[in-house]
């Protein structure tokens, strides 16, 4: 456990710390960094950027994956562990490779610029995978029955999806948002290879970290982030929770 | 077309295949209306098959189902005139008792005061009045399963499908539901079609009961006369308690036949025409079986036999009597009025019944 979280705890301590080294003993508390940061234009865009990026492609991969979910999982449709293996490939294939492929099909077969897009569309499909398994596993565990009685009570497919399997799956929806912003807002190695001009908050963190005298504030930002997305995370969790009691058959 | 019969289902040679299984196999019959109406049949006999094909979840691969004189092949469950109360209750987790229950009210173009008063009245009909702001959580089970009813009859269908809904009630429970549910179908008029495996559940409610088996009907008929007159082994069997002697027809009478067994030799009423010695059975309730210690009269079936058990029921008791030549004993029911001798475990008694009182089974 110290192994693990030991090294982002040394990420707070130091982004407090009164030097521009990262380095034992401590000086004096401060929260200098945090308020350079906050004055940071370079910085402030490249976080613009990632908001941008990861809401639009946690939108988008949760989006795309409400109705494959409710496809696989209502239907017994024939090869649908081959759809389910396809769509986890971003799990297995390393990020370098997966980014060097996009990056030949991006520039050579569709000839387009790289702009935030191209990073955003390499982030729906990593995340495609995560949304599918938390909205596979939300609606399967609940009664298929609720959605015939639905159709029995009058309503058709549509008004069915509407009042019964959305707001039921709406929790997982939630979490799939979540988890999908986590992931594009964390990643690395997709938006280094497909950025152009303009680039996400770990590029350009790791662009910063070539000048010392920046370390701090860039201990800061990564606080702050690390604060943020466990947040995030938690939220998910609580979400997931709270779908899975709503949905159990309380006392008989 | 439906006028003359009064047939508010008609059900013409259904089958009902999943791959190569018949689930339902070659299925008739009508279903009156205002009746209550069972399906019963052991655990995967396509009671519950037979009953999604009436609400339009499932399409028969042969045959025809006509609800009220109309053709259902391809119109789908929303559009049918039926309701459902589903085995699981199936309330809609994220809606309260009085949502769950106006759910199939939102398309009828009702004024909200005439649909807050029917959800109402639905509620006060299986008592459930002040339970509307409940969540479907908070329910126990006794309680949901009336917010399910109450859900399918605010809708007023001209059926009303159940698919087992006592089965997961205990069982004090379910007998006060099973005399509500009666009730309540009475007071509301509406056909029940209600699918068991319990066989005195179906007993005690319906008007008239479909015996299943393997995907066919075996017998339609009032509970009293499936009782009494089973058309064949299996229904006699799984209806209550049965005697049966196996036999070949010896003599051919007026109105009876006599059968000889390796237990002796019976007379049992008969009417159609039957070969002399065509394998058959006489099967007879262990309640019309009378024991006593003296050779009973002439004119009476009788058999010898050896008390191995007896056990008290509270308002009978059961004997299990050995009959040389059956490999099974024959069970005697005698009520208990407090004044009939006792009779002792190991005793040898004879065991007699009025040949009208048996039955005789050719399949
Ligand atoms: N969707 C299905 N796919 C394949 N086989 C099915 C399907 N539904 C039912 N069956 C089969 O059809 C037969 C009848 O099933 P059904 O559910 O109608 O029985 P049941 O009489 O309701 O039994 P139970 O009392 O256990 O509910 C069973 O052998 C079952 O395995
Ligand atoms: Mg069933």
């Amino acid at each position: 456990m110290l192994f693990l979280y030991g090294p982002i705890l040394l990420a707070p301590l130091f982004s407090v710390n009164d030097s521009i080294f990262a380095t034992f003993p401590l000086k004096g508390f401060t929260l200098r960094h945090y308020a350079e940061m906050a004055n940071n234009t370079g910085l402030l865009k490249a976080l613009r950027n990632s908001l941008i990026v990861a809401a639009s492609s946690s939108l988008i991969a949760t989006a795309v994956s409400v109705p494959a979910a409710i496809a696989l999982t209502r239907y017994k449709l024939r090869g649908s562990g081959l759809i389910m293996t396809a769509m986890s490939a971003p799990l297995v294939i390393p990020s370098i490779i997966f980014g060097v492929a996009l990056l030949i099909i991006i520039l050579r077969f569709l000839d387009l610029e790289l702009t935030l897009w191209t990073i955003g569309a390499s982030h729906v499909f990593i995340s495609i995978p995560f949304a599918m398994t938390v909205l596979m596993s939300r609606l399967e565990g609940f009664d298929k029955s609720l959605e015939e009685a639905s159709r029995d009570l009058g309503e058709g497919a549509w008004m069915t999806f509407l009042r019964v399997t959305l707001p039921l799956a709406m929790s997982g929806i939630v979490s799939s948002l979540l988890l999908c912003f986590v992931t594009s807002f964390d990643e690395f190695v997709l938006a280094f290879f497909l950025s152009g001009t303009e680039t996400t908050l770990p590029v350009y963190l790791f662009g910063q970290l070539r000048f010392p005298n920046k370390l701090p504030g860039m201990l800061a930002l990564g606080t702050t982030i690390l604060m943020f997305s466990a947040l995030i995370v938690i939220l998910a969790e609580i979400l997931r929770r709270r779908g899975v009691q709503s949905n159990s058959p309380g006392a008989v | 077309m439906a006028e003359h019969t009064d047939a508010v289902i008609e059900i013409k040679d259904v089958s009902k295949l999943f791959g190569p299984v018949a689930a339902v196999d070659g299925v008739s019959f009508g279903i009156i209306r205002g009746e209550f109406f069972s399906l019963l049949g052991p655990s995967g006999c396509g009671k519950t098959t037979l009953l999604r094909m009436l609400a339009g979840f499932e399409q028969p691969s042969r045959g025809e189902i006509l609800i009220d004189g109309q053709p259902m092949a391809g119109v789908p469950a929303n559009k049918r005139p039926t309701n459902m109360v589903f085995q699981s209750y199936a309330i809609f987790p994220h809606l309260n008792v009085e949502e769950n229950v106006g759910y199939g009210l939102r398309n009828r173009k009702l004024g909200k005061g005439e649909t807050r008063s029917r959800v109402a009245a639905a509620l006060d009909l299986v008592k459930l009045s002040g339970y509307g702001k409940r969540a479907a959580h908070q329910l126990s089970g006794g309680q949901r399963q009336r917010v399910a009813l109450a859900r399918a009859l605010v809708c007023r269908p001209k059926v009303l499908l159940l698919d087992e809904p006592l089965g997961a009630l205990d069982k004090k429970l379910r007998e006060e539901m099973q005399l509500e549910l009666r009730q309540l179908q009475r007071n509301v008029g509406i056909t029940f079609v209600f699918v068991t495996h319990d066989q005195e559940e179906a007993l005690t409610l319906s008007d008239r009961i479909a015996v299943m088996s393997s995907g066919k009907v075996l017998q339609i008929a009032r509970s009293d006369d499936l009782y009494e007159n089973p058309n064949c082994r299996e229904v006699a069997e799984f209806i209550g308690n049965m005697n049966l002697f196996e036999g070949k027809v010896a003599a051919v009478g007026q109105g009876n036949v006599t059968i000889a067994t390796p237990a002796g030799t019976f007379t049992v009423p008969h009417t159609a025409p039957i070969g002399a010695g065509s394998v058959v059975h006489l099967a007879v309730r262990p309640e019309k079986l009378a024991l006593s210690a003296d050779k009973p009269a002439t004119g009476l079936n009788a058999v010898k036999g050896r008390i191995i058990a007896q056990t008290y029921l509270g308002d009978r008791r059961q004997f299990l009597t050995q009959i040389d030549g059956m490999a099974k004993p024959l069970a005697i029911s005698r009520q208990i009025s407090g004044a009939e001798a006792q009779i002792s475990t190991n005793t040898d008694i004879w065991v007699a019944w009025p040949p009208q009182l048996g039955r005789l089974l050719t399949s």
